[in-house]
C-alpha cells in the first residue's frame, strides 16, 4: 500500500515537475539574427553581436533588451545599411544568453571575438555581468558599448579604453529627484535617505546625500536597512519624528512595498517621495493600489524628452516608430540597447572603416545627441552629459513625466496629499 | 527621545513578534515531536500565501476567511509528504533530514519561481494598511489579528496537545517513541498528523502574511533564520514558549534598529540566537533544547 501510494506520489510529483519546466519556459536565445534588407545593399554585413541574460535573475528586462537591439539593426538596415567607404554594408547581430553568469558571459564573448568573427560588442543586462564581459572585450581590443546594465563604477575605473556607456553613473540614480525638488518654491529644505545595505542601492543613496548637499538641503537621517528586510516600523517611527520634506528609499522594489505599506499603517507621509525601481515594475500597482500614487521615480530617459537624433529623429520620434512596432512604451532600457548599437554605428561610419581600433578612437571622439540623451565620453569611457528625468505616479497617470519640467506631462503634486485626504 | 515614539516602538515590536510566533509554531511542533528539521517550512508559508492571494485576486475572498482554505490544503501536502516521502527517512539522522528538506525548500521555491514568476503580490483589502488612533498611537488592525491569531494558536494548540487523544498521542510519541507504539500508537499515522498540523500552520502564516505585506516565492528563504531563533527562544517543542519568543525577537529588532540602526537588524536577530544558546540552551521558559 504505502509503496503503491509511493510510486503514484512520485508520478504525480514528476508530472508536475514535466509540465511547470515546460510551462515556464521562455523564448530561446537566437543564437544568430540573419541580417534583414539585404537588395538594397551593395557591401558584405558587420556583424554585431553580445549577450542578453535571457534567463537567471538579470531576465527580467531581457525582452526590452532584445527588442532595443533589434530596433537598431531594423531601422539602419531599412536605410541601406551603414555607409563604409562607397559601400552601404547591413549590419547582423549574434546573441548569446549568459544565463546571468558572469563566467558564462565571459566565455560568451570570446567565442563572439574568436569564433564569431564579430568585432563590436553590446553590454549584457547586469553590472557584474559587464565587469566580467568588458575584460574580455578590452583584452581582443573590441569597442564595447553598454547600453543594459553599466552603472557601477568599477566597470569603468580599470583604465580600459574600449569600454564605453551612455548610462548614468549609480550614484547620480537620484539626482533627478532632488533637482526636480529644487525647483520648488519654497524650496524643501531636509532630507531623510533610507537604503538597501547592497552595492547598488548605497551607491545610489551616497549619490544622492551628496546631489541634496550641494543644492543646500540638509540631509537629517541617512540609514542602511538589510537586504530582505521584513520590517522597516523603525526607521519610519524615527523619520516621521524628524519629519523631513523629502524621503528617499534606496533600495529594490519589495523593500520599497514594505517600507510603503508600513508607512500607511504609522499614517507617514513626507511632502515628496522619491524611490528608483520600485514603481516601474509592474507589481508596484498590484500590490499597492492606489497607496501607490504621488511617489516620484528617477529614470534615465522618458520619449518626453526632446533630444535629437541622426538615425530616428529624436526621442519623441524613437518613442513612436517602436511604439508602432513593437506595441509598448519605450523605456531608457530600449532606447539605451537601441543607441548602444547606434554609437557602434556612428563609430564605422565616423572612421568609414571596419578596423576596431580605428573604430574605438572614433567612438571615444563622439559628441552628439542622441535618442537617449547628450553623449560625450569622458576618459573613462563614461557620459560625462548626462540628462535623466523623473515621473511621478498620479493617479490617472502612472508614468507622469514631472521632470526634468520643460518636459513635463503631468502636474507635479506636493506637497503629497495625507493617507486621509486622498 | 520622544516618549509617544518609544511606546509606537514597543507595540510594532509586540505585532512583529505575533507574527514570528506564526511562522514559527508549524516548526517548532514537527522538529519537537518528529525530530525533523524542516527546513521547507518557509515554503509551506509560501505557498499558504499564494492560496490566499489567488483565492483574494480571483474571487475577491476576504484573506481572513481563506485562512481554513489555506490551512486545509497544506494539512492534506503536509500529511501526503511526511506519509509518503519524509517517512522514508523517519529514523535518519538529523542531518539528513535537513539535507533533504533544504532540498525541497529549493525546489518548491524554485516551481513557484517558475509557474508565478518573481512577481511581489500581495492580497490588498480595503482595509489594509488602515490603523486606528488611540491617545497618538497608531494600531494597525490586520496586523493586531494577526497578533491575536498568533496567541490563539499557540494556546489552543497547548491545549490540545494536553487534552485530546491525537495531541496526547503526539506528546506520548515525542516522550517515548516505542512506548507509544507498545500502546497501540499507530506512530506514522502520528507523524503524518503531525507534519500535517505544521503544513496547516505554516498556511495559516502564509495566509495572513499576504495581507500585511507583499511577498514572491523568496518568502521561503526569507522567514528561515527567524523560525530557528524563535524555536530556541522558545525551547524546543515549546509550544507555549513561542510567542514569548517571537517578543523577544520582534522587541529586539524593533528597539535594536532604534539603538544601534536598521543596518544591523538581522545581525541582531542572531546575536540574540548565539546568546541564548550560550547563556540558556534550554530556551527562555526552561524546556530543554535537544532531548
Amino acid at each position: 500500500m504505502s509503496r503503491a501510494g509511493l510510486r503514484v506520489f512520485a508520478i504525480l510529483f514528476g508530472a508536475l515537475l514535466v509540465s511547470a519546466a515546460c510551462g515556464g519556459t521562455g523564448t530561446v536565445a537566437p543564437t544568430a539574427t540573419a541580417g534583414g534588407g539585404g537588395a538594397i545593399t551593395q557591401g558584405p554585413p558587420i556583424k554585431f553581436g553580445g549577450n542578453v541574460a535571457q534567463t537567471g535573475p538579470n531576465a527580467i528586462f531581457s525582452q526590452q533588451f532584445t527588442d532595443g537591439y533589434n530596433f537598431y539593426k531594423d531601422t539602419i538596415n531599412a536605410k541601406g545599411g551603414l555607409l563604409v567607404g562607397n559601400q552601404r554594408r547591413p549590419v547582423e547581430l549574434v546573441f548569446y544568453d549568459d544565463k546571468s553568469d558572469p563566467t558564462t558571459g565571459a566565455k560568451l564573448t570570446e567565442k563572439l571575438i574568436t569564433e564569431d568573427k564579430v568585432d563590436f560588442i553590446w553590454g549584457s543586462n547586469s553590472s557584474a555581468l559587464n565587469f566580467a564581459a568588458s575584460v574580455i572585450a578590452e583584452k581582443y581590443q573590441r569597442p564595447m558599448v553598454i547600453g543594459g546594465g553599466g552603472a557601477a563604477d568599477n566597470i569603468y575605473d580599470r583604465g580600459f579604453k574600449y569600454v564605453f556607456t551612455m548610462m548614468a553613473a549609480a550614484g547620480e540614480y537620484i539626482d533627478p529627484v532632488l533637482d526636480l525638488a529644487a525647483t520648488i518654491t519654497p524650496k524643501p529644505q531636509t532630507v531623510a535617505i533610507l537604503s538597501t545595505n547592497d552595492l547598488f542601492p548605497v551607491a545610489s543613496a551616497d549619490g544622492a546625500k551628496k546631489r541634496a548637499e550641494a543644492l543646500g538641503m540638509k540631509v537629517v537621517y541617512y540609514e542602511k536597512y538589510p537586504i530582505n528586510v521584513q520590517d522597516l516600523t523603525t526607521p519610519i517611527a524615527q523619520v516621521k519624528a524628524l519629519n523631513p520634506d523629502i524621503l528617499i528609499v534606496s533600495g529594490y522594489t519589495g523593500e520599497q512595498i514594505l517600507a510603503m505599506k508600513q508607512m500607511k499603517e504609522q499614517r507617514y507621509m513626507p511632502k515628496m517621495i522619491g524611490m528608483p525601481n520600485g514603481p516601474l515594475a509592474k507589481d508596484w500597482a498590484t500590490t499597492l493600489g492606489k497607496d501607490g500614487d504621488y511617489v516620484i521615480y528617477p529614470v534615465q530617459w522618458t520619449q518626453a524628452m526632446t533630444w535629437k537624433d541622426p538615425l530616428w529623429g529624436g526621442s519623441q520620434e524613437y518613442g513612436k516608430q517602436y511604439q508602432a512596432k513593437y506595441g509598448r512604451v519605450p523605456q531608457y532600457f530600449e532606447v539605451q540597447a537601441s543607441t548602444a548599437l547606434e554609437i557602434l554605428g556612428l563609430g564605422i561610419e565616423k572612421c568609414s572603416c571596419v578596423d576596431p581600433v580605428k573604430v574605438r578612437d572614433a567612438i571615444a571622439g563622439l559628441n552628439l545627441e542622441l535618442a537617449s540623451g547628450p553623449l560625450k565620453f569622458n576618459a573613462n569611457g563614461r557620459n560625462a552629459t548626462v540628462a535623466q528625468a523623473a515621473y511621478q505616479v498620479l493617479p490617472e497617470n502612472p508614468l507622469a513625466v514631472v521632470f526634468p519640467v520643460a518636459n513635463a506631462t503631468g502636474k507635479l503634486v506636493y506637497p503629497i496629499p495625507a493617507w486621509d485626504k486622498r | 527621545m520622544d516618549g509617544l515614539l518609544l511606546v509606537q516602538i514597543l507595540l510594532n515590536g509586540l505585532l512583529l513578534g505575533g507574527l514570528y510566533a506564526l511562522v514559527a509554531a508549524g516548526f517548532s511542533l514537527v522538529w519537537g515531536v518528529l525530530n525533523i528539521v524542516n527546513v521547507s517550512h518557509g515554503a509551506f508559508m509560501m505557498l499558504g500565501g499564494y492560496i490566499t492571494y489567488f483565492l483574494f485576486a480571483r474571487t475577491g475572498l476576504d484573506p481572513f476567511l481563506s485562512v481554513p482554505i489555506s490551512m486545509l490544503v497544506m494539512f492534506v501536502a503536509g500529511y501526503l509528504l511526511q506519509r509518503y516521502v519524509l517517512n522514508l527517512i523517519a529514523r535518519a539522522p538529523t542531518f539528513s533530514t535537513i539535507t533533504i528538506t533544504y532540498g525541497l525548500l529549493m525546489l518548491i521555491a524554485n516551481l513557484a519561481l517558475i509557474i508565478w514568476g518573481a512577481d511581489y503580490r500581495a492580497a490588498q483589502p480595503e482595509y489594509s494598511g488602515a490603523s486606528v488612533e488611540i491617545a497618538g498611537i497608531l494600531l494597525p488592525p490586520v496586523r493586531i489579528a494577526m497578533f491575536g491569531i498568533a496567541l490563539a494558536i499557540t494556546f489552543g494548540l497547548a491545549r490540545f496537545m494536553s487534552s485530546t487523544d491525537i495531541g496526547r498521542a503526539i506528546t506520548a510519541t515525542r516522550m517515548d517513541l516505542v512506548a507509544a507504539q507498545l500502546s497501540g500508537v499507530n506512530v506514522a499515522r502520528i507523524f503524518a498528523v503531525t507534519f500535517g498540523i505544521g503544513g496547516a500552520l505554516a498556511a495559516v502564516a502564509g495566509s495572513l502574511y499576504s495581507a500585511a505585506y507583499a511577498f514572491s516565492p523568496y518568502l521561503a528563504y526569507a522567514v528561515l533564520g527567524k523560525m530557528f531563533v524563535v524555536v530556541v527562544l522558545a525551547g524546543l517543542g515549546n509550544i507555549r514558549g513561542l510567542l514569548l519568543g517571537g517578543i523577544v525577537l520582534g522587541l529586539a529588532e524593533t528597539f535594536g534598529a532604534l539603538a544601534f540602526g536598521p543596518g544591523l537588524q538581522n545581525a541582531i536577530s542572531y546575536l540574540v540566537l548565539i546568546a541564548i544558546l550560550i547563556v540558556r540552551p534550554t530556551g527562555l521558559s526552561g524546556k530543554a533544547f535537544l532531548q
